[in-house]
C-alpha cells in the first residue's frame, strides 16, 4: 500500500528538485569551500526540512527511467526538465535517495559531492539514504512512450547546450544534433501518432526549446507522410529541431514582449531566420545543408510573402513549406506572454484558413491527414458527456479519430478506456459523436503526466494502480532488490 | 471595355465554374444527384452557353493558369487550381464546342480527379474521354509549343511582382492613429480612406483579390470597437456601396462569419440577422446564415471547417453540398482522403531526386543567405567554408560545380557596395590559395583526362586570373611555363588585371604582362602595349614589340610604324624586324616608309632587307629600287635594293 502524497508535499518536491539542479550546476563552477557552495548547501537543506515537515515522516524520491517520482505520484515536468540531474544521479548509480528529518548542510554537501561524481562522499552521509536497487521493479519492456518522452528529454537538453555553446561563439555539437533527429525519426516511424500526442507537451518557460523538438517531430511526421527519403526526412528534421536557432541571438525581452513590437523589435525578431541559417552552416560546416534553406526559409509565406524575401520571389523550398506549417501550429498551439493558445482544432482551421496564402496548400492538406480533423492531442467531449483525448487518427474516417478516455461524464477521472468514434450502431449511426473540442488547462488536465504515466499509452489494468514505482510502507515485504535505508545496518 | 476583354471574362467565369464543379465531384464522385453538384453542373450550362455565343471555346493550359488565343487569362485562385489539376495530369489544352450534358461533365471530371499515373495507363485524357462518347469536351495534349514556358515558374513569378502593399504598409498608409472621435465616426473616416488609398493604387489586373485580403487582414487587427464599427458599417451599406460590397464580396467564410460574430459581441447587432441581410442581398449565399448560426452557438465543427474547406479548395456555396447522411466533418474528410494521392505525387515530384537538383535549392538558400546577412564575422565563417567548398571543387576538376558554388555568392556580393566585394574577392583568393592552385597544376599535368586548369580556374574571372600572375611572379622556370599556358587562355576576356601588371616596379612581371596581352589580348590592347614598349627594361620593351603584332597583327602597323620612327634606339630594330614579319600591303608601305624617310642609315637598310624577304615587300622594293617613289631613295640605298632583289630573283 503506498503512502498517499499530498498537493503541498509535490509543491515542495518539485521546488527541491529543481534546487537540487542548481546546486549541482553551483558544485559545478564553484571549488570547494566556496561561499557560493555553502549558501547553495543551507538553501537545500532548508528545502528538504520543508519537505519532510510536509511529509511527516522520511521522504523518498526515486528516479526509475530518467522520470522522478515522490511515491507513486510522477514528477512529469521535473522528469522532462531536469535530464541533467536525472542522468547525474544515473551516473552516481542512485535510484532511489530517503531524507530523514535532520539532514544537515554536511548531508547535503556530501550529496552533492556525491552527485558530481565524488564515490566516497557517500560515507559521509547521515540522514540522507542512497538506495541503489530500484524498490519496484517496473515493466521490463520500455513502452514506445517512454522511449519517446526521454528522447524529448533528450532534445530539450541538447538544444539547452546548444543555446549555451552558440552564445559562447562556439558551434553546436552536429553529431548529437543528427543522432538525435535520427532516432525521432525511427520512433516516429514506428508510431507516428505516439510521437504526434507527445507534441503536446509545452511550455512556457522554456517555450522555445519545447517549440523546436515539436517542430521537429511534426516535421518528421509529415516528412513520413509525404514519403520523403531517410535522407531528407533527416535533413528536414535537423532543420526542424533548429529552426529557431537564430533565436539566441533575439534578446529575452523582446521574445517574450507583452503587446505590439516596435520596430526595432521586429526587425530583430525578423533576424532570426538569417542568423540562423549562419548558425547552421557554421554547425555543419556546409553552406549548403540542406537545413540551412528550411531555416533561413522557415517565415517565407507560400505566395511570397512573410520573411526574409527571398530573391525573385521564389517560392520556398518543400522541406521548408513542411516546417513552416509544423512551425505555425505549435506555435499557435503554445501559450505565449502576448497570447493564450489556441486549441489544436482551432489552430487546424487558422492553417486552413492561411492554405494558398501563408501555407502550402498540399502540406497543408497533408497535415489534416496526419492529425486528423480532430488533431491526435486534442481534448474532446463526447455526445455522452465523456472527456478523451485524440490518440490516433482515422485512416480514412479522418472526422472519426480514437480516443482515450480521461474524465467520466461527471468530470470524474475515467478509466482510460479506448472508444473509437467511427464505430457504429446497428442503425448505421455511430455510436458517439464529438459536441465540442476543449482547452485542457480549462479542465485541469496535465497532458504531459498523462502521457508520463502511460494512460495515452497502452491501457493499464484496473488492479494494478496508477503508478510505477511504490515506497513500501512500514510492515510491506519488500519488493525484490530493494535495500532498506531506515535501518540502521 | 473591348470584346476581347468580354470573351476573356466570360471564358474565365466558365473556368471557375468548371472548377467549382470539379471540387463538387471530388467531395462525393458518383453522386450526381446530390444537389450541391447538380446546382454546379446548372451554374457551368449556364456559363458554357453564354460562352459559345461568341464560338468554340479552346484554350491552352499552363501550369499557372490559361492562355486564350495567345493571352494569358488573368489569374484567379480557382483558375489556377483547375489549371494546375489539367497540367498535372498532361492536358493542355480544353476545348468545349457544344454544351455538355452532366453525364460528360461527369466523366470530365472523373478524369480530372485521377492519379495522373493511373491516366496516363489508361492512354490519357483525350484518349478516356473519346473512348466514353464524350464529344462536348475535349482535354487534349498540343505538343511541345502548348508547353512552352511551363518549366520557367519562377521566371514568371520574377516578371509579375505584386504591387498590392503588404498589411503593414496598408494600415500605414490609413494613418489609424491619426483617427478620432467615437468608433462610428471613426469607421466613417476610415472607410473614406479606404475609398481614397483604393482608388489611387495602381493594382494590376487580375490582383485586386490581394488587395482585398490585404484590407481583411487589417481589419483583422483594428482595436475591437474600431473594428466592429467598420464591418457594421460595411454590412449597413452592401447593398448602395459598390467597395463596400467588394469587401464584403471577397471575405471568405471565415473571415465573414467571425467578422459577424464579432460584431454580435457586445449585443448590439444579431449577426445572424446580419448574415441574413447579407444572403438576401445576394452578397453571400444562404450557407452564410447556418455557419453564423453555428458559430454563434459555438458549434466549432461548422465554423471551422467550413473555412477549412474554403481554404482548400472546396466551395461551399450551396448549404446542401453537406448533405443529410454526412456531416461537415465528413464531407472534408471526404475531400480529403481523395485529394491524398494527387497531392503526395504531386509534392513528391516537386522534390529533388538528383544531387544536381538538390544542389539547386541549396545554392538559392546560399545566395539569398549571402545577401541578406549583415554580420560580417558570422558571413565570413560561412564564406570561409564555402571557400573550402570551392579548393575541393577545383581539386576535382570540376568547372560546373566551381562555378555553380561561385555564382550565387558573386550575384550576391559582387555587385554590392566596396565593402561587400572586397569580402567576396577575399574569399575567392583563400580558394585560390597558391597551394591549391598549384596542386591542380601538377594533377593535371600528371593525369590525362578531365577538365584543363584553365578550365577550371576560368569561371574565378579576374580573380583567378590576378592569383595566378601573383604565382606567375614567384614560380621558378618549370612552373612558369604552365602557369603562362593557363594564363594565356584564362586571360582572355579578363584582361584588366593583366594590363594593370604593366604598372608593377618588377621588370619580369611587365615582361610577363607583356607576353600575355599579345596571346591574350586584341587590338584594345595596342595602346597598352606601346606604352610598355617605352619601360625601362629592355626586356620588357622588346616583349612589348612582339606582343603588339601577336595582339593586333595588321592593326599594330602604324603603332610599330611610329615605335619605328621615335621609340628608343634598341626598339626602333626591333619594330622594324616585327613589321617585316607581317605579310600585308601595309606593312610593306610601312617599312617603305622607314626605308625611305628614317634618320637612322643602319634602319633604313634593314627596312629594305625586310621588303626583300618576299611578299608584297618585293613590289615596294622594286619601286624604291627604281627611284619611284618621292622622297627618292639616296643612290647607294637604291643601289642595296637593286642588288637585294636580283638576289632574291636568284634564289627564287
Amino acid at each position: 500500500m503506498s503512502v498517499p502524497t499530498s498537493e503541498i508535499e509535490i509543491v515542495r518536491a518539485r521546488e527541491f528538485l529543481r534546487t537540487l539542479s542548481a546546486a549541482r550546476q553551483v558544485y559545478a563552477l564553484y571549488p570547494g569551500e566556496h561561499p557560493k557552495r555553502m549558501e547553495t548547501t543551507a538553501d537545500l537543506t532548508g528545502q528538504i526540512g520543508g519537505l519532510c515537515d510536509a511529509r511527516g515522516r522520511p521522504v523518498v524520491l526515486f528516479v526509475s527511467d530518467g522520470n522522478f517520482y515522490m511515491g507513486a505520484t510522477l514528477l512529469a515536468w521535473e522528469s522532462l526538465t531536469l535530464n541533467r540531474l536525472a542522468q547525474s544521479m544515473a551516473e552516481a548509480g542512485v535510484r532511489s535517495l530517503e531524507f530523514r528529518p535532520g539532514v544537515t548542510q554536511s548531508d547535503a554537501d556530501a550529496l552533492l559531492r556525491l552527485l558530481m561524481g565524488e564515490k566516497g562522499a557517500e560515507k559521509e552521509l547521515a540522514w540522507i539514504g542512497v538506495n541503489r536497487a530500484t524498490p519496484v521493479v517496473p515493466d521490463a519492456d520500455v513502452s514506445g512512450m517512454s522511449e519517446l518522452l526521454q528522447s524529448y528529454a533528450a532534445g530539450l537538453e541538447l538544444l539547452r547546450q546548444t543555446a549555451a555553446r552558440l552564445l559562447a561563439g562556439r558551434p553546436a555539437d552536429l553529431d548529437a544534433t543528427v543522432r538525435l533527429t535520427e532516432h525521432l525519426a525511427e520512433l516516429i516511424s514506428d508510431d507516428p501518432a505516439q510521437a504526434l500526442l507527445l507534441t503536446t507537451v509545452k511550455s512556457y518557460d522554456e517555450y522555445t526549446y519545447h517549440h523546436m523538438v515539436n517542430v521537429c517531430i511534426l516535421s518528421l511526421a509529415l516528412a513520413r507522410a509525404i514519403g520523403l527519403s531517410h535522407e531528407q526526412s533527416i535533413a528536414l528534421g535537423i532543420g526542424g529541431l533548429l529552426h529557431d536557432v537564430g533565436k539566441v541571438k533575439v534578446p529575452r525581452e523582446v521574445l517574450q514582449h507583452d503587446g505590439l513590437l516596435n520596430e526595432e523589435q521586429w526587425r530583430l525578431i525578423q533576424r532570426h531566420p538569417v542568423d540562423g541559417a549562419g548558425l547552421v552552416a557554421v554547425t555543419t560546416r556546409d553552406p549548403l545543408h540542406p537545413a540551412m534553406s528550411v531555416v533561413l526559409e522557415h517565415h517565407a509565406a507560400f505566395d511570397g510573402s512573410g520573411y526574409p524575401s527571398l530573391s525573385g520571389r521564389r517560392v520556398a523550398s518543400l522541406p521548408s513549406r513542411i516546417v513552416s506549417v509544423a512551425d505555425c501550429f505549435d506555435a499557435i498551439t503554445s501559450k505565449r506572454s502576448y497570447r493564450k493558445p489556441e486549441e489544436r482544432r482551432q489552430a487546424l482551421a487558422i492553417l486552413q484558413t492561411g492554405a494558398g496564402r501563408s501555407f502550402d496548400p498540399r502540406v497543408v492538406r497533408t497535415f489534416v491527414r496526419l492529425v486528423g480533423l480532430f488533431p491526435v492531442g486534442s481534448l474532446v467531449q463526447l455526445s455522452t458527456g465523456e472527456v478523451g483525448v485524440v490518440v490516433r487518427n482515422h485512416e480514412r474516417a479522418l472526422g472519426r479519430p480514437t480516443i482515450r478516455l480521461v474524465l467520466d461524464a461527471e468530470g470524474n477521472a475515467a478509466e482510460a478506456t479506448e472508444i473509437d468514434l467511427s464505430e457504429k450502431v446497428s442503425d448505421g449511426a455511430f455510436r458517439w459523436s464529438v459536441v465540442r473540442t476543449i482547452d485542457p488547462v480549462e479542465m485541469g488536465v496535465d497532458m504531459l503526466s498523462l502521457l508520463a504515466s502511460g494512460r495515452l499509452d497502452v491501457p493499464i489494468p484496473p488492479d494494478e494502480g496508477p503508478g510505477l514505482v511504490h515506497e513500501p510502507a512500514p510492515g510491506e515485504t519488500p519488493p525484490p532488490g530493494y535495500v532498506d535505508t531506515h535501518s540502521p545496518n | 471595355m473591348s470584346e476581347g476583354d468580354d470573351r476573356a471574362r466570360e471564358v474565365a467565369e466558365l473556368l471557375r465554374q468548371l472548377w467549382l464543379g470539379l471540387a463538387a465531384y471530388r467531395l462525393f464522385p458518383g453522386s450526381l444527384n446530390r444537389p450541391g453538384f447538380a446546382a454546379a453542373v446548372e451554374r457551368i450550362d449556364e456559363s458554357v452557353r453564354s460562352a459559345l455565343a461568341a464560338g468554340p471555346i479552346d484554350v491552352e493550359v499552363r501550369s499557372e493558369g490559361f492562355v486564350l488565343e495567345g493571352t494569358p487569362l488573368p489569374p484567379i485562385e480557382s483558375t489556377e487550381r483547375l489549371a494546375r489539376a489539367c497540367f498535372e495530369r498532361r492536358v493542355e489544352r480544353v476545348a468545349i464546342g457544344t454544351v455538355p450534358d452532366v453525364r460528360d461533365l461527369e466523366r470530365a471530371f472523373a478524369v480530372l480527379s485521377m492519379p495522373s499515373e493511373d491516366l496516363r495507363e489508361q492512354g490519357g485524357a483525350e484518349e478516356m474521354l473519346a473512348s466514353a462518347g464524350v464529344g462536348s469536351i475535349v482535354l487534349s495534349a498540343l505538343g511541345p509549343s502548348a508547353v512552352e514556358g511551363a518549366d520557367h515558374e519562377a521566371e514568371d513569378v520574377v516578371a509579375n511582382p505584386a504591387r498590392v502593399p503588404d498589411a503593414h504598409v496598408l494600415a500605414s498608409q490609413l494613418r489609424i492613429d491619426d483617427l478620432a472621435g467615437g468608433p462610428e465616426t471613426q469607421a466613417e473616416a476610415l472607410f473614406g480612406r479606404l475609398r481614397g488609398l483604393v482608388s489611387d493604387l495602381s493594382i494590376e489586373a487580375g490582383r485586386e483579390i490581394d488587395l482585398h485580403a490585404t484590407v481583411h487582414d487589417v481589419v483583422t487587427e483594428l482595436p475591437a470597437e474600431l473594428r466592429r464599427s467598420l464591418v457594421e458599417l460595411l454590412v449597413d451599406r452592401v447593398r448602395e456601396d459598390p467597395l463596400a460590397e467588394r469587401f464584403i464580396g471577397t471575405m471568405s467564410n471565415a473571415e465573414l462569419t467571425r467578422a459577424l460574430v464579432d460584431l454580435g459581441r457586445d449585443g448590439r447587432r444579431d449577426p445572424v440577422e446580419l448574415a441574413t441581410h447579407l444572403a438576401a442581398a445576394g452578397v453571400r449565399h444562404l450557407d452564410l446564415v447556418d455557419l453564423t448560426e453555428a458559430l454563434e452557438a459555438g458549434r466549432e465543427e461548422a465554423g471551422t471547417i467550413l473555412a477549412g474547406l474554403e481554404a482548400l479548395g472546396v466551395d461551399l456555396a450551396e448549404p446542401e453540398t453537406v448533405g443529410p447522411e454526412g456531416s461537415v466533418t465528413d464531407a472534408l474528410a471526404g475531400y480529403l482522403t481523395a485529394t491524398e494521392r494527387d497531392d503526395v505525387r504531386t509534392m513528391q515530384a516537386t522534390l529533388p531526386r538528383t544531387d544536381e537538383q538538390r544542389q539547386t535549392s541549396a545554392l538559392l538558400a546560399l545566395h539569398d543567405y549571402v545577401t541578406l546577412e549583415h554580420d560580417d564575422e558570422r558571413l565570413g565563417e560561412v564564406l570561409s567554408m564555402w571557400a573550402q567548398g570551392l579548393q575541393s571543387a577545383m581539386a576535382m576538376r570540376d568547372p560546373v560545380r566551381v562555378r555553380e558554388l561561385l555564382e550565387p555568392v558573386r550575384a550576391a556580393l559582387g555587385g554590392a557596395g566596396d565593402e561587400r566585394q572586397s569580402l567576396y574577392a577575399a574569399y575567392v583568393r583563400q580558394a585560390l590559395a597558391p597551394e591549391a592552385v598549384l596542386a591542380i597544376m601538377d594533377t593535371a599535368r600528371a593525369e590525362d583526362g578531365g577538365a584543363t586548369v584553365p578550365e577550371v580556374l576560368e569561371p574565378f574571372g579576374d580573380l583567378g586570373v590576378e592569383v595566378l600572375l601573383d604565382l606567375l611572379a614567384e614560380a621558378d622556370r618549370e612552373r612558369r611555363a604552365h602557369l603562362l599556358a593557363a594564363l594565356r587562355q584564362v586571360a582572355r576576356g579578363h584582361l584588366r588585371p593583366v594590363v594593370a601588371r604593366l604598372e608593377d616596379p618588377r621588370w619580369y612581371v611587365v615582361r610577363n604582362a607583356a607576353n600575355l596581352l599579345g596571346n591574350a589580348g586584341g587590338e584594345e590592347v595596342l595602346d597598352q602595349l606601346v606604352w610598355a614598349a617605352r619601360h625601362p627594361s629592355a626586356q620588357v620593351r622588346k616583349e612589348a614589340v612582339k606582343a603588339l603584332v601577336v595582339a593586333g597583327g595588321v592593326k599594330a602597323v602604324p603603332h610599330l610604324r611610329t615605335l619605328a620612327a621615335e621609340g628608343l634606339q634598341d626598339v626602333r630594330p626591333t619594330a622594324v624586324s616585327v613589321l617585316g614579319a607581317i605579310f600585308a600591303p601595309e606593312a610593306a608601305a610601312a617599312l617603305g616608309d622607314i626605308a625611305r624617310s628614317s634618320t637612322d642609315r643602319g634602319l633604313r637598310r634593314q627596312a629594305l632587307d625586310e621588303l626583300a624577304e618576299g611578299g608584297e615587300g618585293r613590289e615596294v622594293l622594286r619601286l624604291l629600287s627604281e627611284g619611284d617613289t618621292r622622297p627618292r631613295l639616296p643612290w647607294k640605298l637604291r643601289r642595296y635594293a637593286r642588288r637585294l632583289l636580283r638576289d632574291a630573283r636568284g634564289a627564287g
